[in-house]
C-alpha cells in the first residue's frame, strides 16, 4: 500500500501553505491563554502558519482531524507542561498531548514526507520522569512565560528563512491580547479556543508579521 | 521558454486604457484591464499579476487607494501610478514608481516596466526557498473570506504599523 504523504497529495498554493504550517499541539484552557497567543503570534511572525485541531469543524472525529493535521503539517509543536493532575474530579494527568506527540513521531518515521517535531515544556527535567522515552531529544523549556515561548520558538527555527526578533514578536502578541476580546465577541464565541477566533488570530499575527518583520 | 509577465492596467478612461493596451501587447506583455477600482481587484485576486499601472485620477476609488489596497494583498508586487503632476495634492502614495501621465513617453514607460518587472525576479517575499506565508496565503489556506482577512489585515495595520 503507498504512503500516505504530503508532497503526494497537495501541489501549489496548497502545497506552500502545507510546508509552512506547524501542528500546534497545546493546551486548550483559559490557563494557558496567555501562551496560547505566544505560541500564535510566534510561530507566525517566522512566517508560518499556526494549525490546530480546534479550527476543524467538530463533525469529524477528533482523532481523524489530528492525524489528517499532523499529516498536513511540515512541522509540529508539543507542549507537554500539562503533566500535573487536574484539580477537578476525577483527578488525572492529560493524556492528549503526549499522545498526540507520538502520533507526530510515528508520522514522521512512516511518512514520506519530512515531519519536524519539537517538544515544549515548562519546567527543566521533568520529562526526564515524565516521559523518559524523549530522552535524547532536545526539550524547549519555556518556564510557563510568554518570552520563554518566544525565545524558544527562535531556537526550534534558526533555520527559516524568517529571522524575527523577540521584541517583534512581542508585539504581536500584544496585539492579539488587545484584540482577543473583540474577536470573541465578533465570533459569538465563549473561548479564545474557538474555530473563528484562532483562525482570525492567525491571519492578525501574520499580517502584523508582515509589517514587523522584514 | 519564458512565461509573458502579466500586467494589470487600471484606467476608467477607456480609450487610453486601449492605448496602453496595445503599446505593452505590441511589446511581448499579457494585459489585464480595468476600468474601476473594484474590478481591478477581483482582477488581481484572480490572476498572478506581475506588475499594476494604474491612473491616479479615477472616480470613487482613485488610483492611489487601488494601490493600498492592492499592497496589503502582495506588497511585493511593483505598482506603478500615471499622475497629472498638477492635480497632484499632499497625499502620501503608496505606489513603488509615480510617472507623469502626459509626458512619459511610452519608451520611457517601457523602459521602467522592464526594470521593475525584472527586481520581482529576484527572492521573491513569501517564497523565499518556499517556506514562509504571506498574510494572503495564510488566510487562503485558513478558508477565511477575502472580506474578513482584508479586515484583519486593517486592524493589524492600525495596531502595529
Amino acid at each position: 500500500m503507498p504512503k500516505k504523504g504530503r508532497s503526494a497529495k497537495l501541489s501549489g498554493p496548497a502545497r506552500i501553505a502545507s510546508q509552512s504550517s506547524v501542528f500546534l499541539n497545546i493546551p486548550y484552557d483559559q490557563r494557558f491563554e496567555r501562551l496560547y497567543l505566544a505560541y500564535i503570534a510566534g510561530i507566525s511572525a517566522f512566517g508560518l502558519l499556526p494549525r490546530a485541531v480546534i479550527e476543524i469543524p467538530g463533525g469529524q472525529r477528533r482523532l481523524d482531524r489530528i492525524l489528517e493535521l499532523i499529516r498536513l503539517c511540515r512541522y509540529s509543536i508539543h507542549d507537554l507542561s500539562r503533566v500535573e493532575l487536574d484539580r477537578r474530579f476525577p483527578c488525572t494527568p492529560r493524556f492528549n498531548m503526549p499522545f498526540e506527540l507520538g502520533l507526530a513521531v510515528a508520522s514522521s518515521e512512516i511518512s514520506d514526507s519530512p515531519h519536524e517535531w519539537f517538544v515544549y515544556e515548562a519546567q527543566d527535567y521533568r520529562i526526564l520522569k515524565s516521559l523518559s522515552d524523549v530522552n535524547g531529544t532536545d526539550v524547549y523549556i519555556h518556564g510557563g512565560r510568554v518570552e520563554g515561548v518566544l525565545g524558544q520558538l527562535c531556537s526550534s527555527f534558526v533555520r527559516a528563512d524568517r529571522q524575527p526578533t523577540v521584541p517583534q514578536m512581542q508585539r504581536i502578541y500584544r496585539m492579539l491580547k488587545r484584540e482577543l476580546p473583540k474577536l470573541i465577541l465578533e465570533a459569538g464565541a465563549a473561548s479564545p479556543f474557538d474555530a473563528r477566533v484562532f483562525r482570525d488570530l492567525c491571519v492578525l499575527a501574520s499580517a502584523g508579521a508582515d509589517i514587523l518583520v522584514r | 521558454m519564458r512565461p509573458k509577465k502579466i500586467i494589470l492596467c487600471v484606467d476608467d478612461n477607456e480609450q487610453e486604457l486601449t492605448v496602453l493596451k496595445f503599446m505593452l501587447s505590441t511589446n511581448g506583455y499579457t494585459v489585464l484591464s480595468a476600468t474601476t477600482g473594484q474590478e481591478a481587484l477581483a482582477i488581481f485576486s484572480e490572476a498572478q499579476v506581475d506588475l499594476v499601472l494604474a491612473c491616479l485620477a479615477m472616480p470613487k476609488m482613485n488610483g492611489n487607494q487601488l494601490v493600498e489596497r492592492l499592497k496589503q494583498i502582495a506588497p511585493h508586487v511593483p505598482m506603478i501610478l500615471l499622475v497629472d503632476p498638477q492635480r497632484m495634492g499632499g497625499e502620501i502614495y503608496s505606489a513603488d514608481a509615480l510617472l507623469a501621465k502626459k509626458n512619459c513617453s511610452s519608451q520611457e514607460l517601457l523602459e521602467r516596466i522592464k526594470v521593475m518587472s525584472a527586481r520581482k525576479r529576484g527572492p521573491r517575499k513569501g517564497r523565499i526557498r518556499g517556506s514562509f506565508l504571506t498574510p494572503s496565503e495564510a488566510a487562503a489556506a485558513l478558508g477565511i473570506p477575502k472580506a474578513r482577512a482584508a479586515e484583519l489585515f486593517q486592524i493589524a495595520k492600525e495596531n502595529v504599523a
